[in-house]
């Protein structure tokens, strides 16, 4: 069993077991996935991680979410671990907004909803 | 004896010499100085001044005669006067046939000598003599005679001298006279007529009139007067009453006025006809004081009976009313000159008409019972429509509609016709006396055009109304826009998540078909399939989600239990997934069979993959329910009801779409509580009403960074649906919250709010009949929106 884990942050349930799916069936067991609703669960399920010495890859991430918000997220994020990658998930941002958090490198790839499979595992490959 | 001759011109000569009213007069120095002269230089025993009378001679001055006058029969100067260019002489009286005889001579004084010049005035008439008598004979020298004629002139000049200063002491007189009697007085009199007061500027004449003597002792009422009628009832106020001195002489006319409970003032103005004298003088009565005076006396009066402020007062609205009175007289004035100026205007107006019938454009005609012309009433028939071809009489019965029928019943009737270019009001009238048919033409044209004019405007006014209401139903769509458009990338992610969740467990389910059915199923021997399925119908989840900690706190559990019940099992964390999966948050021993099945990765991996196609058909379930709450939402919003028309609709049901479509926003820290029965119905403009909650709501969620609680209640009252918007959110400051609903006005930031949606909002709720207002205090800000319950 390898130590290393996907994240997926989203406050709608459905996504996340959608993305479980579609992880376990191209991943297998090649990662450990996790799931959480908010942001605050995401990074109290990092610290525990952490603890257990699991490496994070990668974090998918929505960004309109009660309480804490993806980009607020993110931040926290790269500051704790600056070398996990993280991917935004999201229904719908401005084109400006998505520039912005690009090029302030806040999230390295932004994935709109609904999204490709093949986009998806494509992407987290060549990560 | 001679008597002496009465001359031709006797009446007139008495009459001049009456006039100098010397006759019987007392005896004055200048003629007795003459006399006196005459005597010394004429050396005679007697000097005489003497004027002949009708029928005597009287004596004005004498010396050395004691006798005043005799008879003129037996007079000397009789005979002189009738010479009245010389002087007359009698040498010696004894010896001349015309006075030898004549008792002056025969008697005392015993004339011898005579001489006497007559006293000739300007007028030539013989007045009398200056005469000189001895009673021895005597003659006089040329200077004696000459001296004697001197001072006879002497005589005459005095004679006209004292007249002349008769005349204008008589005159002074009357004029004096004609001052008092034409001035006017008061008399100031008690209850008994006793006088307590008088006045008069330039009396003399009254002041005869003494302080406590009745009026009856100096004058008479020519009608009756009674004081105490007056003191008790105003009786003779404003009335004109006369009374006249008791010698008859002036006539007083006078109006009365009570003065204080007790006292009557007589304002008496003298009735100048009645004084002779004054008439034959023309005295101007507008020269005499009238009025001042009596302002005067009052006001001394007053200062003396009852203060000086009193009388002050007293004289002030004395005044005060004279001049109101000559302001209502010069009023008056102006009024009558304007009613003059109208007058004559009208009148030149009138008979200017009546020169130029012409220029009256409302021609009259006369017609009979056989429909022809027989009169035109005015020139302006003929010059308006005989002369033009375009219109001849025979067409004028059927222009004005004089049917037959009409004629019969002879009703008098009105119509409007088109003629020549102009529009008239005609009357058709039946004199049925004269059977005549009189038909008035009035010209109504520029009326008629006007009216045109008027409809015109009002079309047009019309017009512009129902595009202002049609501009204010397009400002309220643009809003709503304007609002759906901050909405939209919120709807969008509403849309676009469960559209992921669909997509994903699409191509889950097209996996598990093509890899795991098609692939596995093959391979998989039936009694493993008994096992597999058996194992599948364990399964007691299949609709109910649970949150990520759970799953993640029960997972871990059941991985423990099994590493300890199952030491030998690898890899149980796939076990546990599954069991959790199942809806198990313990392992149960039901799973024991399986768990310890030989293939048993095998057995749970493909019931797993089972139960995955339910849970990706359930998601896909879920999703398309939540997106078509979303889309449904919109439709609420925009297309509630096809024509945007009002109709009823379910309160509750409004508010949840619109919670719907804020949802993305309101997760992000909001909580809405929606206390509405479910059953209560709205009548209105659904989609403008939702656009209503949107914006409060919106507002609400922005102001509080999205991290508040509201709260929509709802109570009925007084025929009103109340709907209270309530929010904890900041207080709405209190010198902005009069203007929040105001056009353009925004406190947000550029971009976030289009600065009408308050604006619209009451607009729309003003539409749908109702009243919006806000209230905010520091814990709480709410709108309440009324809205009527019955509808028309």
């Amino acid at each position: 069993m390898n130590n290393i884990a996907i994240i997926s942050v989203d406050d709608e349930k459905i996504i996340l077991d959608s993305l479980r799916l579609q992880f376990e069936r191209n991943f297998d067991k090649k990662y450990i996935f996790e799931f959480a609703e908010s942001a605050e669960e995401a990074l109290d399920l990092i610290d525990e991680l952490n603890t257990k010495s699991i490496d994070i890859l990668l974090v998918i991430s929505d960004y309109q979410m009660p309480g804490m918000k993806g980009d607020e997220f993110a931040i926290k994020l790269s500051q704790k671990l600056p070398h996990v990658k993280r991917i935004l998930l999201t229904g719908q941002i401005s084109e400006k907004l998505a520039s912005e958090l690009k090029s302030k490198n806040i999230f390295t790839n932004i994935l709109s909803k609904p999204w490709s499979e093949e986009n998806l595992i494509n992407l987290i490959k060549n990560i | 004896m001679k008597q002496p001759d009465t001359p031709h011109n006797e009446q007139s000569r008495l009459e001049a010499l009456r006039s100098y009213d010397i006759l019987d007069s007392l005896s004055e120095s200048e003629y007795d100085d003459i006399v006196a002269v005459a005597h010394e230089i004429c050396q005679t025993k007697i000097a005489v001044i003497s004027f002949v009378d009708e029928k005597r001679q009287w004596f004005k001055s004498t010396i050395g005669l004691n006798i005043k006058e005799t008879s003129r029969d037996i007079s000397f100067c009789g005979h002189t006067i009738n010479q009245p260019n010389d002087i007359f002489v009698v040498a010696d009286a004894r010896l001349d046939e015309r006075f030898y005889d004549n008792p002056l001579v025969t008697g005392d004084p015993n004339i011898v000598f005579y001489a006497g010049v007559p006293l000739i005035d300007e007028n030539s008439f013989a007045l009398g003599t200056l005469c000189v008598i001895d009673s021895s004979p005597k003659t006089l020298s040329e200077n004696q005679k000459n001296a004697l004629q001197l001072l006879a002139r002497n005589v005459v000049s005095l004679l006209r001298s004292k007249k002349k200063s008769l005349e204008l002491s008589n005159e002074k007189t009357f004029l004096l006279e004609a001052i008092n009697y034409s001035s006017p007085f008061f008399l100031m009199i008690d209850f008994n007529s006793t006088i307590i007061e008088f006045g008069h500027n330039y009396s003399r004449s009254i002041t005869e009139i003494r302080k406590g003597k009745l009026l009856s002792d100096y004058f008479i009422w020519e009608s009756e007067f009674n004081t105490e009628k007056l003191l008790a009832s105003n009786f003779y106020e404003n009335k004109l009453l006369f009374y006249k001195t008791i010698d008859g002489r002036q006539r007083y006319k006078c109006s009365i006025k009570k003065y204080y409970e007790d006292k009557i003032i007589l304002f008496s103005t003298p009735v100048i006809n009645s004084l002779q004298p004054i008439a034959n003088y023309n005295l101007n009565i507008n020269s005499f004081p009238k009025q001042d005076y009596i302002a005067e006396y009052l006001f001394l009066h007053q200062a003396a009976t009852k203060g000086l402020e009193d009388a002050k007062k007293l004289a002030d609205s004395l005044k005060e009313k004279n001049k109101l009175l000559e302001f209502s007289k010069s009023s008056l004035i102006k009024v009558n000159a304007t009613l003059e100026e109208k007058v004559n205007e009208r009148t030149k107006k009138i008979k200017n008409l009546a020169l130029f019938p012409e220029q009256n454009p409302n021609p009259v005609f006369e017609l009979d019972y056989e429909k022809k012309v027989i009169n035109y009433a005015n020139p302006a028939s003929k010059s308006t429509f005989y002369i033009n071809q375009d219109f001849s009489f025979e067409q004028l019965s059927e222009k004005i509609c004089l049917t037959d029928e009409v004629l019969q019943s002879k009703k008098t009737y009105k119509i409007e016709i088109e003629l020549l270019k102009d529009v008239y009001e005609i009357v058709v009238f039946f004199i049925k006396k004269s059977s005549i048919i009189r038909v008035y033409f009035h010209r109504i044209t520029e009326i008629k055009n006007f009216q045109n004019e008027l409809k015109e405007k009002n079309l047009e006014l019309q017009d512009t109304l129902k595009q202002i209401v049609n501009l204010q139903d397009e400002v309220i769509k643009k809003e709503k826009l304007a609002t759906l458009g901050l909405l939209i990338s919120g709807i969008a992610h509403e849309i676009n998540t469960p559209l992921g969740a669909i997509k994903a467990s699409n191509e889950n389910l097209i996996h598990y078909i093509e890899n795991v059915f098609l692939d596995q199923l093959p391979k998989t021997s039936s009694t493993n399939l008994t096992d597999i399925i058996e194992l599948y119908k364990l399964n007691k989840n299949k609709n109910s989600y649970s949150s990520t900690i759970e799953e993640r706190i029960n997972v871990k559990k059941i991985e423990n239990q099994l590493k300890k019940e199952y030491c030998d099992i690898s890899n149980p964390l796939f076990y546990a997934k599954i069991i959790f999966d199942f809806g198990f948050t313990d392992l149960d021993p039901c799973f024991n069979k399986f768990l310890t099945h030989k293939n048993n990765f095998q057995v749970f991996n493909f019931a797993s993959n089972l139960n995955l196609v339910g849970k990706s058909l359930n998601t896909i379930s879920i999703a398309i329910d939540k997106a078509s709450k979303v889309v449904s939402s919109l439709n609420t919003f925009s297309h509630g009801n096809i024509n945007g028309s009002l109709a009823e609709f379910n309160l509750k049901s409004s508010f949840e779409s619109v919670l719907n479509i804020l949802w993305n926003k309101i997760k992000q820290g909001s909580k809405v509580k929606i206390n509405i029965p479910n059953e209560i119905l709205v009548f209105g403009n659904q989609e403008e009403l939702a656009q209503v909650w949107t914006n409060i709501i919106n507002n609400a969620l922005q102001a509080s960074n999205y991290k508040c609680k509201i709260e929509i209640s709802y109570l009925a009252e007084d025929g009103y649906h109340f709907i209270n918007i309530k929010n904890d959110g900041p207080e709405i400051p209190k010198e902005i919250i009069g203007n929040i609903f105001d056009e353009f006005f925004t406190t947000k930031k550029a971009g976030e709010g289009t600065g009408l949606g308050l604006n619209i909002v009451k607009k729309i709720v003003k539409k749908n009949k109702g009243t919006i207002e806000c209230k905010s205090n520091p814990n709480e800000t709410k709108f309440i929106i009324s809205i009527p319950i019955q509808h028309e």
